[in-house]
C-alpha cells in the first residue's frame, strides 16, 4: 500500500513536472549553434541579412550570430578565401553564410528558410562548426561582432557584440543614413537611388556638345542624302556602334571591381578618384564662361572626316554600314582613355549593390542611353528638321556643377562612410 | 565695319550661333558678315591666328579691314548687338 501512495504521488509530481518543463521556453542552452556571416559596410543584402539575424535570435536563443566584415579586415578574408578553398568555391559575392558545415551566398527569401533549416540541422545533429574549426586549425586571428538573444533583446543588436572594437558597425539606424559636411549641411544620402545616381552619372559623364564632332561630321555629310531611310539608317547605326564600345568598357569595369571590389584601398582610390574628377568638373564650370569647344588636333579631325565622306560615298549601303560601325568602334576606344573616371566611380558604386547578373546589365544599358541622349536629341532633330543644329554649352556648364558637386560627395561618402552606398 | 565668322561642321557651339546671327543680319540688313569654314579655310585660320583656342569665333573689322574686336564661344544676340552697333561708323 505504502508503495502504491509513493508510486501515485511519483507519477502526479513527475506529471506536474513535465507540465512545467513543457510551458517553459526552450533556452537551448544545451545547444548552441553558431551562424558565421562574411558581409561588407557596402553591401545592402548583407545589411538585410544582419536585420534579419537580429530577430531571429530573438526567437532562437541557443542562436549566436558571428559576423565577419572583410572589407577593411584581411585576416577575415584570408579566413573566407580559406573556406571557398575548402569548399571549392570562388567566393567572390557577399553575404556569404556558413551555419554548421552548410553554407549559402547572398540573401533573399529562401534564405530565410534555409538559415532555420541550417539551424535546426547544426543543433539536432551536433554537426561540426565548421568555420570555428578552421580558425583554430589555421590559426587565423578572425574579428568578429556577435548578436545573440540577450544582446539584442531590448537593445540594438551589433553595437553591443561581444568585439565592440569596430567603429564602423553595419547597424542600420536612421544616422548611418546620413552624412554632415562642412557648409551644405546634413544630406541623405540613401535618397539618392540607384536609378537616381546611374542618371546623374551618366548626364554627366555624357553631356558633352563639344565630344560630339564625329557625330556632327556625320550629320552634315549625310544631309546631302536623298534617301531619308539610309539617313537614319547611317546615323543610328553609328550611335548603337558608339554606345556598345562604351558600354563593354563599362562592363569591363564592372567585372574588375566585382573580381576585386573588396579590398579598402581599392575604395580609397575609387574616392579620391572621384573628388579629383568632381573638382575637374567645377574648376570647368568656373573657366569655361566662353562657353565655345576647343579646337582639337587637325590631323585627327581631317582623317576622320575623310574616312567618313569616303563611307557616306560608298555605292553599296552594306559597305557603308560596315564601314561606319568600324568608325565608330575606332574613333570611341580612342575616346575611352580620356574618360576612365567616371565609369570607374560609377561601376565601383554599382559593384557594391550586390544584384543579379541581369539587373547590373540592365543599369549599364540604362547609363548607356543616358550618355548617348544628346547624341540621340541632335541626331533625331536633324533627321526631321534636315538641318543640323547644336545644343548650347551653358547646359554643360550647369550639369558640370551639379554633377562636380555630386561626384564629390560620392567620393567623400566612399572615403567616409561607404555604408551609405549600398543602394 | 564688317564681321568674320570662323566656325566649323563638327563644332556644337557654331551651330547654336548659327540662327543668332541671322537674326541679328535679318534686323540689320546693312551689316555685312562672311563665314569661313575653319577646315576649308586655312588661309583665314593662320591670318588671324586661329590654330589653338575656341570656337566659333568673330572678328570685327573696321572698314580698311583692321580688327577692332574678337569674340570667341557662344555668345549672345545682345552682346552681338552691342557690339555691332558700337562699330557700326567705324
Amino acid at each position: 500500500m505504502v508503495s502504491m501512495g509513493l508510486l501515485q504521488k511519483l507519477i502526479k509530481n513527475t506529471t506536474f513536472l513535465f507540465l512545467i518543463w513543457a510551458f517553459i521556453p526552450k533556452t537551448y542552452t544545451e545547444t548552441e549553434t553558431n551562424i558565421h556571416l562574411f558581409y561588407s559596410l557596402t553591401c545592402g543584402f548583407c545589411k538585410k541579412e544582419v536585420l534579419y539575424l537580429e530577430e531571429y535570435v530573438k526567437s532562437n536563443p541557443g542562436v549566436t550570430v558571428r559576423t565577419y566584415e572583410i572589407t577593411g579586415n584581411k585576416e577575415n578574408r584570408r579566413l573566407l578565401s580559406y573556406i571557398g578553398h575548402e569548399i571549392g568555391l570562388d567566393i567572390r559575392n557577399i553575404p556569404f553564410t556558413v551555419i554548421g558545415d552548410e553554407y549559402f551566398l547572398g540573401f533573399g527569401e529562401k534564405h530565410k528558410n534555409l538559415i532555420n533549416e541550417y539551424t535546426e540541422k547544426a543543433a539536432s545533429d551536433n554537426s561540426t562548426d565548421f568555420v570555428e574549426n578552421l580558425i583554430n586549425e589555421k590559426n587565423i586571428k578572425v574579428r568578429y561582432d556577435t548578436i545573440k538573444y540577450e544582446n539584442v533583446v531590448g537593445d540594438t543588436a551589433l553595437s553591443n557584440g561581444a568585439n565592440k572594437d569596430n567603429e564602423q558597425n553595419i547597424s542600420s539606424g536612421d544616422k548611418a543614413e546620413e552624412v554632415k559636411f562642412p557648409l551644405i549641411g546634413i544630406v541623405k544620402l540613401k535618397d539618392l537611388s540607384l536609378p537616381l545616381l546611374t542618371f546623374v552619372i551618366a548626364l554627366l559623364d555624357g553631356f558633352n556638345p563639344c565630344a560630339m564632332w564625329t557625330l556632327l561630321f556625320l550629320i552634315s555629310l549625310i544631309l546631302g542624302m536623298e534617301d531619308r531611310l539610309k539617313m537614319w539608317i547611317l546615323g543610328l547605326t553609328f550611335i548603337i556602334a558608339s554606345g556598345l564600345v562604351y558600354f563593354l568598357f563599362l562592363a569591363a569595369w564592372l567585372n574588375f571591381f566585382l573580381v576585386v571590389g573588396f579590398t579598402t584601398i581599392l575604395r580609397y582610390i575609387i574616392g579620391f578618384a572621384a573628388i579629383l574628377i568632381g573638382v575637374h568638373y567645377l574648376n570647368d564650370y568656373v573657366k569655361n564662361k566662353d562657353k565655345g569647344c576647343q579646337i582639337i588636333a587637325n590631323e585627327k579631325r581631317q582623317k576622320v572626316f575623310q574616312k567618313l565622306k569616303e563611307i557616306t560615298q560608298n555605292k553599296s549601303f552594306a559597305l557603308s554600314l560596315i564601314g561606319i560601325i568600324l568608325l565608330a568602334l575606332a574613333v570611341n576606344m580612342v575616346e575611352l582613355l580620356c574618360s576612365a573616371g567616371l565609369p570607374a566611380v560609377y561601376t565601383d558604386i554599382l559593384s557594391m549593390s550586390n544584384l543579379p547578373a541581369w539587373k547590373y546589365y540592365s543599369y549599364l544599358t540604362f547609363y548607356i542611353i543616358i550618355f548617348m541622349l544628346d547624341d540621340i536629341i541632335v541626331f533625331a532633330i536633324a533627321m526631321i528638321t534636315l538641318k543640323a543644329i547644336g545644343i548650347e554649352s551653358k547646359y554643360t556648364r550647369f550639369s558640370h556643377l551639379i554633377g562636380g558637386i555630386i561626384v564629390i560627395l560620392i567620393g567623400l561618402v566612399l572615403i567616409i562612410n561607404p555604408e551609405i552606398l549600398a543602394l | 565695319m564688317k564681321v568674320l565668322k570662323i566656325g566649323a561642321l563638327w563644332c556644337s557651339g557654331c551651330l547654336v550661333m548659327v540662327p543668332r546671327w541671322k537674326e541679328i543680319e535679318k534686323e540689320n540688313p546693312w551689316l555685312e558678315t562672311t563665314y569661313y569654314d575653319y577646315d576649308s579655310s586655312p588661309q583665314v585660320v593662320s591670318e588671324y591666328g586661329l590654330e589653338e583656342g575656341l570656337l566659333p569665333t568673330f572678328i570685327f573689322l573696321d572698314k580698311d579691314g583692321v580688327e577692332v574686336h574678337r569674340l570667341s564661344g557662344e555668345v549672345d544676340k545682345n552682346t552681338l548687338l552691342e557690339l555691332v552697333n558700337k562699330y557700326r561708323e567705324s
